[in-house]
């Protein structure tokens, strides 16, 4: 019998997250969720569904108190976690404002609080369970958008500003913690139908439940092992893989 | 007609330097400067000439020293050295380098702007102080460096969780958000321009991947700053290039890098070092930098439609 494996996974309430919750669930993971919408209910469906397996965490990853208690809260059901997906994102819905318009900073720093600097602090906060774990993976929901060297917009001030600082900082924690056995993935999961905005984008190319499939298919290793799209990584690299398999330059 | 520069953080060594490089060039400079009180403001006297060319200077390299790679992000280019010396003695601790280096010559072509970065509003005041002094900005120089490296920014090392939080999203406000205030206020006085209009960007390195050099030991916060100040300079290339703007990136190379010399490619830096004064040259660096900045951000370049992070040539190593 495998040993039990646990996954926690950030912004989990609906969208890409609520999906990677759910297929994790489906291939037996133990998962921590964290919440940060207490009203949306996607989540306390699913816990129904997989009442044994799947863990509810408030989760406000702007908030370092929020990030703390939520490692406390795992840490009394296991000793270890053996993966760690940071999916938890925000946009703005003036990203189209350019530089001849008045910029929102408020809206600026609240991007990067969640965007850039969330995705961080989680890591540094949930390291001590990685570090108990054998698998020791982490894994950063980014975006094409982040890709400075690909860039070709003229505003998205804050969120290009946030995810571009994300792949920084996570190539920085790769550089650290490395050495010590720990994994990377930091994945572009496409223009996806998602609340994201605060509406679901029917314009957007792909389900939630696509990208899901495809990003656990890298964070984790394909079901099935006739998939060699995901062979050849090479883990003494950092890049910024889509859900194509197609790297992004930074 | 005077060409006008206009530089955040005036009094900080490297924009001090800065400036004092472009009024020998014959720039008129004035700078957001957060040592000056608003009834302090240097009279505007213009009747101090210069001597020197605008423009083209022979004795300044041309700073476009580009290796002709592509794109910015993996375009990293290292120019051609400044063969300049200071000839006047040099101070011997770093400190008394710092604060002779802020000192402002007053002769009416270099007008500080009371300026506190952290104060939206007082961007305001200073955009209309600046218009009080003149009809346009030919030069936008976005510095927002610290001169000394200081321990803030810490990560996966001793800050508490919210002190790292803290510290971390102050390096974002000032690496990545003030420049940008700085470029959404003076831009009016930018396009009322018919001459250069340019931007240039003083940076770090460790804010990008690409650049073949991303030290280990960078602080998180200060990277990850730096890295949405980069994409913050390519999306306002991105932009105003449209509208015939041209950018400069520049790491003045004046932080201690940890990376050894063999890394990138660059010789080792030569640092001449008298004994038990390790930081003795670092006025001639900040000097060398700063006359290098000059030329690169007041020249042509071989390729304005690219975005290119120049790095200064005798970046200091450890």
């Amino acid at each position: 019998m495998n040993p039990a494996q646990y996954a926690v996974v950030t912004g989990a309430d609906r969208g890409l997250g609520l999906a990677l919750t759910e297929q994790l669930l489906v291939r037996g993971w133990h998962v921590f969720a964290g919440r940060y919408l207490q009203d949306w209910q996607q989540l306390d469906e699913l816990q129904m569904r997989y009442p044994d397996l799947l863990v509810l965490l408030p989760l406000d990853v702007s908030s370092e108190s929020s990030i703390l208690a939520a490692a406390a809260a795992v840490e009394e059901r296991t000793r270890h976690i053996d993966l760690l997906i940071n999916n938890a994102g925000v946009i703005s819905d003036r990203n189209d404002d350019d530089i001849h318009m008045a910029q929102d900073y408020d809206e600026m720093i609240r991007m990067y609080n969640v965007n850039a600097l969330g995705p961080i602090q989680v890591s540094e906060a949930f390291l001590p369970l990685l570090q108990h774990g054998q698998f020791k993976r982490l894994c950063y929901v980014s975006s094409e958008a982040g890709s400075i060297g690909q860039a070709e917009r003229t505003a998205w001030f804050g969120y290009c500003m946030s995810k571009a600082a994300l792949n920084r900082g996570v190539y920085a924690l790769f550089q650290r913690l490395r050495p010590d056995g720990y994994t990377f993935r930091l994945y572009h999961p496409g223009w996806m139908r998602t609340y994201m905005s605060g509406t679901r984008n029917e314009a957007a190319e792909l389900e939630p439940e696509e990208s899901a499939e495809a990003a656990l298919d890298y964070f984790i290793g394909a079901s099935s092992s006739e998939d060699e799209s995901i062979a050849k990584i090479d883990e003494e690299r950092l890049v910024m893989r889509d859900y194509e398999g197609k790297e992004w330059s930074w | 007609m005077d060409k006008t520069a206009w530089i955040l953080n005036l009094r900080e060594p490297f924009g001090a330097a800065l400036a004092r490089e472009l009024v020998a060039k014959g720039w008129k400079v004035l700078g957001g400067d957060s040592g000056v009180k608003d009834d302090e403001r240097a009279s505007s006297d213009l009747s101090v000439e210069s001597d020197f060319q605008i423009g083209e200077n022979r004795l300044v390299p041309t700073g476009s020293g580009t290796t002709g790679l592509i794109e910015f992000e993996g375009s990293v280019a290292y120019g051609p050295e400044s063969n300049q010396r200071r000839t006047e003695p040099e101070p011997a601790t770093r400190l008394q380098v710092a604060e002779e280096d802020r000192d402002l010559p007053h002769h009416g072509r270099l007008i500080p702007i009371p300026l506190d970065g952290s104060d939206p509003q007082a961007l305001e005041q200073a955009k209309r102080h600046t218009a009080e002094q003149i009809a346009n900005i030919d030069l936008l120089v976005l510095n927002a460096g610290k001169f000394v490296p200081d321990s803030s920014g810490a990560g996966l090392e001793d800050d508490s969780l919210r002190d790292a939080a803290e510290n971390r999203l102050q390096e974002y406000e000032r690496y990545a958000l003030t420049p940008l205030r700085v470029a959404e206020q003076m831009l009016p006085l930018l396009d009322a321009g018919s001459g250069l209009k340019r931007i240039a960007f003083v940076t770090s390195s460790e804010g990008s991947l690409s650049a073949g050099e991303a030290p280990a030991d960078a602080k998180i916060g200060g990277a990850m700053a730096h890295a949405a100040l980069h994409m913050q300079a390519k999306l306002l290339f991105n932009d105003l290039r449209r509208s015939g703007y041209t950018f400069r990136l520049y790491d003045p190379g004046l932080l201690p890098q940890a990376s050894s010399a063999g890394t990138s490619g660059l010789p080792p830096t030569s640092i001449n070092k008298l004994p038990g004064e390790p930081m003795a040259s670092l006025a001639s660096e900040l000097a060398d930098s700063a006359r290098f900045a000059a030329g690169l951000f007041t020249n042509p370049s071989d390729d304005e439609d690219q975005l290119t992070l120049i790095v200064n040539p005798k970046r200091r190593r450890l």
